[in-house]
């Protein structure tokens, strides 16, 4: 048990630890997660104050990212269990693009930063792409296009030449949600003045993921055959920085945190993983066992039962999520649910639900935005028939609620879980459960060709 | 836990040779030279291979021994890359082998484009294909476009955010058969149909074929804005192109009466 400061756990939390811990706690517990211009809609809808900008609720995990940390009126009005919190570089976001774009070592053809363009810490150069109702900044230039072009000796000058983002930047702990708190002072006031439960994250970039960033996602994927040694070097740099700012950002709030989420990696497209298993286990796994393990353990020093949870969108077929979970993973989301059938919630839990954790899995695809409460309601019942029992389930949606999600699904949700959620979950599946009949399981064929 | 992985399974030299043995005993090319059959073969498992800096030792002595760039596509080019979408498909292929064999076929389409536009007259058809408005993406797009080249088609990418208006114009300078649009978007597919109704009033409509594609895109989608084809991926959308022009005036897009439900729910 964690050493909890004052009085006893409140229901809440304790709710979110067993689940956590693969116990069955009192019900399933809940929480949001969503875009900033999401986040302003549900406000709104809720009667709540909310910013006319929904640009200025960004306290994500980078500069371009509309990832909010929801504020707790919120989390208390709708009685949530537990809310999410990133490091931040609120602080200096609009000057910083300046400065970086400066620093950019490679001439990308990129026009100068404006109200369209944004320069992140990294140096990946993203352009604002308007929808309905916000908008996404949208990658078109990356900054080590050009290292990993160059012969293998002048790219790794570059590499090392390159001005990586600082991780002890102070600037990145001085805001939080509550206007005039610093970071750690927040995470004082979420464990010892509320009941919820906390998560955060640390690390903003990743290493696959921040990997892609950097050198563009089309050459990203041949360089794991046409130059290991570059792609090599690169995460192991990304590697070192997403362990510092973990102990960064540990060192501020890892005594407050009930768990930690690695900076979220996306390995899988919706029909399978995007690697083999022989690149994967090379390739990767080495990179991801250190930085999990080293933060592992210095989270472990502030939190002694502090777990890890890894994000992936997509469909990770069985052995590769094995492959994390030797890394020191504990914990899954985002749980997308209408994946290939190897991977989806239901096939996840019957294969590993004893081992991990998982967070997510009610769909932002389909049913959220665009199905009815009762749709909603039955999925919430279907999700947690499947993978709520013996614990190990925090009901969530299956990736950021968007603008176009109406309050009254978030809301039935939230509810469903209230009602549906409570422990002993009935023996009899709930209709468009996956009962695991029929299941055929996930297996690479050998690479022979057929001949016709 | 045990990481219960076989780490051993190296690439084996032997393997290849086997297979390419195995291909040359399928009766595949039989009416060809034995010397330009040989290198077909060899061509074939080059692209499925991946091993892009070897790709024009093989195109450039077929072109001095007289086969025609278009033999080259239809043949041993094509051949392989539809055995990489299988390996792809049948999880036997990851994106990292697809990219490289994608990369063979750029080597070998930099030499023969030019030959192919010499052969003008052998042209399937026109399609102009762009990323609609609002919406970045392109890798699958181009993916598409070089297929259609591939397949004998005249391209005229007009890359991505493409407006409506250039959509338009576009179709009045190049006369195409075909207009594609891509989108990755669920909040960018949307223009899809806006530019798609821009076609019809600007009355440009009857003179081409709208194939639609992309992430969030479905047959429902396709019928529901009236496209003609909806197309799932690259090879299907060769597939559906050549459709398009081989049956230009016969084919009617999508099921009208589940077009006339979806516009009427869109209405209420």
């Amino acid at each position: 048990m964690a050493a909890i400061i004052g009085n006893a756990v409140p229901p809440q939390r304790q709710r979110v630890i067993d689940a956590m811990h693969l116990r069955e706690p009192d019900r399933v517990p809940v929480g949001l997660w969503g875009t900033s211009e999401g986040y302003q809609n549900l406000r709104r809808g809720l009667g709540m104050s909310y910013n006319a900008d929904p640009l200025n609720y960004r306290t994500g995990s980078t500069t371009w990212t509309t990832d909010v940390a929801f504020e707790l009126d919120i989390a208390e009005k709708l009685d949530l269990d537990f809310v999410r919190i990133s490091i931040g570089p609120s602080g200096g976001s609009p000057g910083f693009r300046e400065i970086r774009y400066e620093e950019v070592p490679f001439d990308m053809g990129i026009p100068k930063p404006d109200a369209d363009i944004n320069v992140d810490e990294w140096g990946v150069i993203r352009k604002w792409t308007p929808h309905q109702e916000g908008g996404y900044y949208e990658m078109i230039g990356y900054p080590l296009f050009h290292a990993t072009s160059a012969p293998l000796e002048e790219g790794l000058k570059m590499l090392e030449a390159f001005p990586w983002p600082d991780p002890w930047d102070e600037s990145c702990w001085q805001d939080s949600p509550i206007p005039g708190m610093s970071l750690r002072e927040y995470c004082r006031y979420v464990r010892e003045e509320t009941p919820f439960a906390l998560m955060g994250q640390g690390g903003r970039g990743g290493l696959f993921e921040q990997a892609k960033y950097m050198v563009g996602y089309a050459k990203i994927f041949s360089d794991f055959i046409e130059s290991p040694e570059f792609l090599e070097a690169l995460l192991v740099k990304l590697t070192d920085i997403e362990i510092e700012f973990n102990k960064a950002f540990l060192d501020q709030c890892g005594e407050y945190l009930d768990w930690l989420r690695m900076s979220p990696e996306d390995l899988a497209s919706e029909k399978t993983i995007f690697l083999s298993q022989k690149m994967f286990d090379r390739q990767l796994v080495p990179h991801y066992k250190r930085a999990t393990q080293t933060v592992r353990d210095y989270y472990r020093q502030k939190n002694p039962d502090g777990l890890i949870q890894f994000h992936s969108c997509g469909a990770i077929p069985e052995p590769f999520m094995r492959g994390l979970m030797s890394c020191g993973v504990d914990g899954y989301d985002s749980l997308p649910p209408k994946v290939a059938r190897h991977s989806n919630p239901a096939s996840k839990k019957r294969l590993l639900g004893e081992e991990m954790f998982f967070y997510g899995g009610i769909d932002v695809q389909e049913t959220l935005p665009y199905g009815t409460v009762e749709d909603v309601r039955a999925e919430v019942r279907a999700r947690i028939w499947e993978m709520a029992r013996g614990g190990g389930y925090l009901l969530s949606s299956s990736h950021r609620l968007e603008h176009d999600v109406p309050v009254e699904n978030t809301l039935a949700m939230i509810e469903e879980c209230h009602e549906y959620g409570i422990y002993p979950l009935p023996e009899e599946p709930p209709p468009g459960a996956d009962t695991g009949e029929g299941y055929e399981g996930w297996q690479v064929k050998p690479a022979r060709k057929k001949i016709s | 836990m045990p990481l219960d992985i076989d780490t051993e399974i190296e690439f084996n030299i032997e393997d290849l040779q086997y297979d390419i043995e195995q291909s040359r005993a399928t009766d595949r090319w039989n009416d060809a030279p034995d010397n330009v059959k040989d290198i077909f073969h060899e061509l074939e498992w080059n692209i499925i291979e991946g091993e892009f800096h070897e790709t024009t030792d093989f195109i450039n002595p077929l072109l001095e021994s007289g086969v025609s760039a278009r033999t080259l596509i239809s043949g041993p080019m094509s051949t392989g890359i539809a055995e990489v979408g299988r390996r792809f498909k049948m999880d036997e292929y990851f994106l990292p082998e697809v990219m490289m064999s994608a990369k063979c076929m750029q080597a070998a389409l930099v030499i023969i484009k030019p030959l192919i536009i010499a052969e003008k007259a052998e042209s399937v058809g026109t399609c102009v294909i762009g990323t609609i408005q609002g919406d970045l993406h392109d890798i699958g797009k181009n993916i598409v476009s070089m297929m259609l080249e591939a397949a004998g088609f005249d391209v005229v990418d007009l890359g991505v955010s493409t407006p409506p208006e250039t959509f338009i114009e576009a179709i009045r300078e190049h006369k195409p058969q075909i207009v594609g649009f891509s989108a990755l978007l669920t909040t960018t597919m949307n223009m899809q149909w806006e530019t798609l109704k821009l076609i019809t009033a600007e009355g440009l409509r009857d003179d081409v074929k709208v194939m639609v594609g992309g992430a969030p895109i479905s047959q429902v989608w396709a019928d529901k804005i009236g496209a003609d084809a909806y197309c799932a991926d690259a090879l299907i959308a060769v597939d559906k192109a050549k459709a398009c022009v081989g049956d230009f005036k016969d084919l009617v897009g999508g099921a009208p009466e589940l077009r006339d439900n979806l516009l009427a729910m869109e209405s209420e």
